[in-house]
């Protein structure tokens, strides 16, 4: 297992190589100029090269990027274009954020899907299975920008209930975080607990008929034993790839989310990065953007051999 | 209740055109729409007030005068003095300012007492050391070029500056105005911390998130600031912005967007921002077909429904404009409304005249403005009723200043500032410059490069009324920046704010805000 843990490890250094030269090469061939972001749209043109010069954008292209990566080797990101900090600290502010809302809306998302998934698996010709099967097709069809206006409008503004926008860190005052959270966590949760929910109940279907449930039922085991403890571990491995997967999609930044609930996440700040052609910002999120799918799918894969011992990696 | 600056003061240049009529009618319909009962009891200190912002700063450094970093800008710093909404000079970090006869040097006092947010004392070293840093071709940022007529700076004592010009200077009001004053010592750290002697000190910047200023409890104004703390919250979307303000998580918005002003009135306290801080405008490619034609660029300013853009895309909150002048400006033709109302079929016939039959043309459109992408759809569909096509592309701010400042475009939809201000100083703006001209390059129209040049080369209040004339002759025959109306901000406030007041140029003024809650 440490072999594989390894192995898969190594394997990131040519993924974010990779990864770079790609966005490298799309960022410099949109057309735009950082020194304007800078200087603003009264500026000279010798302003403008002065600026370019300071920033080391008449160097070729090539160069540039030599340079940035020999940078990165030793851990250094650079510094922003447009505001002169260490993207490492941009990205240490904005990170946390992220997973702040990637956690609660993936909870969010668990706690809906969960129980849904299983009622609909258990009882797959009841009315509540019906509902379930409504609620996914709805909760899929509706637009996420849609949903979080409706809820600003319901709960921020017309009942005053919860705060429309803004951030507080759970880790220094959880109770306030949760308030800020609720909205764009409903707003981004809604859609995955659908997806989720359609998995679980398949995944529970499948398992509830295989030859060691019959068994257990058999044997008298209770149901509920017998759905919780035998069906349910088996049916979570498809799951648990739904949800890594989301994992990744979340932490590389949900932009319009953010952007409704002026939550200041990854999503947003790449955004703007690549508006103003900060290139160096955007270089630095999308390195970590690419480590965190990497890290992430390394670890779903983990939790795949504890959930199903028979999985095992060489 | 709002309040403007109304210390009076000698102006030390000419008066410019009184527009009481107008600010009397702004500040009545302010006061209308604030409706405030008189306050019962004494004003509350304390507090922080969370201003709603629609974009965050690109920088610390009030040199770079982007309308972006304004606000900022505003309670940061001081400038050397100040305008009150008559453009009338009312001291600022200079108590007293001299110009001397000849309108070629001016010596300031500085007020006493005054210190940075780091406890050090102002000094006309510092000053000194501004203007230094204005003139610098890398750090001077947009205050190169306004200082391009100053000669020297010195400090014969430690309370008292001189400045001398190359030339007669009749904007020295306006160089002292925008001559915000920063902390030597934090003039390397500018873009992202700043310092200087404004009511409020910098705590911290989150990029793109929010910057909180705390009270400078050295501050010079009497009794002012008083609030504990503001803080900026950057909104990347209006609506999200407004949400915020009708949730409460907001005291005060900056840039209300016009299409709310309606319905929030009944709400809040909306209060209207200078009108003609700046002016809305179609800039036009005097060197590409089919507007290397003069006649088809004189054929826009006819082309364009003013009025309807006013209505339909700013929904009521500004004015028309043919010249770029504000109503306050001394270079402010009322009759050019009168002569270039919207007539289709005389566009039609200027547009023969240039030989110009079902012509096209491209038009940039900055999406961070929403109105500017709309003004350019009325253009549109008005120029497409007699055969002309317009193909709309809205693009980010850098492709589209890229395009924009190096003339790689035909029609750009913009605005430009310093409107208000001495009538030359609209030459500031990249596309009135008389040299490096995004359009024109060094080859820009002589009448209208003579016309700055009289413009800024007298003191005689009746020499200067005819470099005006002049001035809007050249813009008005050349075309190649067509006026469409006046920006005005519309700040909204929530009713426990008291006191807020704005600038000319349509900076918040916080200094004297109290949330009384």
């Amino acid at each position: 297992m440490a072999r594989y843990v390894l192995l898969r490890l190594a394997q990131l250094v040519p993924v974010l190589l990779l990864a770079s030269v790609a966005v490298w090469l799309m960022i410099y061939l949109i057309p735009g100029d950082p020194a304007i972001s800078l200087l603003g749209g009264d500026a000279t043109p010798e302003q403008l090269q002065r600026a370019r010069a300071r920033m080391g954008l008449d160097q070729p292209l090539p160069v540039q990027y030599a340079l940035w990566l020999g940078r990165v080797a030793r851990g250094d990101l650079g510094v922003s274009y447009l505001n002169g900090l260490p993207v490492g600290t941009i990205l240490a502010q904005r990170i946390p954020v992220t997973a702040q809302l990637t956690v609660a809306s993936l909870v969010v998302a668990l706690l809906i899907a969960g129980p849904l998934g299983i009622v609909s698996a258990v009882r797959p010709r009841s009315w509540i299975a019906r509902g379930v099967t409504g609620y996914n097709a709805l909760a899929m069809a509706v637009p996420t920008f849609w949903l979080g206006i409706l809820l600003v409008l319901l709960f921020g503004i017309r009942l005053k209930w919860l705060p429309t926008s803004g951030f507080v860190p759970a880790w220094q005052e959880p109770g306030r975080a949760v308030r800020f959270l609720v909205l764009p966590a409903l707003t981004l949760g809604a859609y995955v607990s659908a997806v989720l929910a359609r998995f679980v109940r398949a995944a529970l279907l499948e398992t509830l008929f295989q030859d060691y449930v019959r068994t257990a039922r058999a044997k008298g085991v209770r149901e509920r034993t017998v759905v919780w403890i035998h069906a349910l571990r088996n049916a979570l491995i498809p799951v648990v790839t739904v949800v890594g997967l989301q994992f990744g999609a979340f932490m590389g930044g949900a932009v319009i989310t953010e952007a409704i609930f002026d939550y200041p996440g990854l999503g947003r700040m790449l955004l703007q990065a690549i508006l103003t052609r900060d290139y160096t910002v955007v270089q630095g999120a999308i390195l970590f953007v690419v480590l965190a799918f990497v890290l992430i799918n390394l670890l779903t894969d983990l939790v795949y051999a504890i959930l199903d011992p028979r999985i095992r990696y060489s | 209740m709002t309040r403007a600056w109304s210390q009076p003061s000698r102006p030390s240049h000419p008066t410019r055109r009184d527009f009481l009529q107008h600010v009397g009618l702004g500040a009545a319909l302010g006061a209308g729409l604030l409706a405030l009962p008189p306050r019962a009891h004494a004003k509350k200190k304390g507090g922080t007030l969370t201003v709603g912002m629609p974009n965050d700063w690109n920088t610390f450094d009030p040199h770079n005068l982007a309308f972006a970093n304004f606000t900022l800008q505003q309670n940061l710093y001081d400038t050397l003095i100040r305008y009150d909404q008559r453009l009338r000079p009312l001291p600022g970090l200079a108590e007293k300012w001299v110009v001397a006869p000849d309108g070629q040097s001016v010596m300031l006092t500085l007020r006493k007492g005054v210190q940075f947010h780091s406890g050090k004392a102002l000094q006309a070293a510092d000053v000194v050391a501004n203007f230094e840093k204005a003139a610098d071709k890398d750090r001077g940022q947009n205050m190169l070029p306004a200082v391009a007529n100053v000669a020297e700076v010195t400090a014969p004592d430690a309370g008292t500056v001189l400045i001398k010009f190359k030339k007669v200077s009749p904007e020295i009001t306006d160089l002292l105005q925008a001559m915000a004053i920063i902390e030597p010592s934090a003039m390397d750290s500018l873009k992202n911390r700043g310092s200087g002697t404004g009511p409020f000190k910098f705590l911290e910047w989150v990029p793109g998130d929010h910057t909180t200023l705390e009270r400078n409890t050295a501050y010079w104004g009497p009794g002012s600031p008083w609030v504990d703390r503001v803080a900026f919250k950057v909104f990347t979307d209006s609506d999200a912005m407004v949400a915020a303000l009708q949730s409460g998580i907001c005291d005060l918005v900056v840039s209300l967007p016009p299409k709310d002003v309606t319905r929030l009135a009944s709400e809040f306290n909306l209060v209207r921002g200078h009108p003609g801080a700046l002016t809305y405008e179609l800039r036009v490619n005097g060197t590409k077909p089919p507007f290397d034609k003069k006649e088809a660029r004189q054929a826009l300013q006819y082309a364009i429904d003013r009025q309807g853009v006013v209505d339909s895309v700013l929904f009521g909150v500004s004015q028309p404009a043919v010249l770029p002048f504000s109503r306050a400006s001394a270079a402010y033709d009322p009759s050019a409304l009168q002569k270039y109302r919207f007539d289709l079929a005389r566009a039609k016939e200027l547009f023969a005249k240039a030989g110009v039959t079902g012509g096209q043309a491209e038009c940039l459109a900055l999406p961070q403005f929403p109105e500017l992408p709309a003004i350019a759809q009325v253009l549109k569909a008005d120029l497409a009723k007699i055969g002309f096509t317009v193909d709309l592309a809205v693009l980010d701010s850098t492709q589209y200043y890229k395009r924009v400042l190096g003339g790689d475009f035909v029609l750009a939809t913009s605005f430009s500032g310093n409107t208000q201000k001495y009538p030359s100083r609209i030459s500031l703006n990249s596309i009135y410059r008389t040299a490096n001209n995004p359009v024109w390059k060094d080859n820009v129209p002589k009448a209208y490069v003579d016309a700055v040049a009289e413009a800024t080369a007298t003191v005689d209040p009746a020499k200067q009324k005819v470099a005006f004339a002049k001035l809007n002759a050249a813009i008005l025959d050349e075309s190649w920046v067509v006026s469409i109306a006046y920006r005005q901000s519309v700040f909204a406030l929530a009713r426990h704010v008291q006191d807020y007041a704005f600038t000319v140029d349509d900076m918040a003024v916080l200094e004297n805000v109290s949330l009384e809650k």
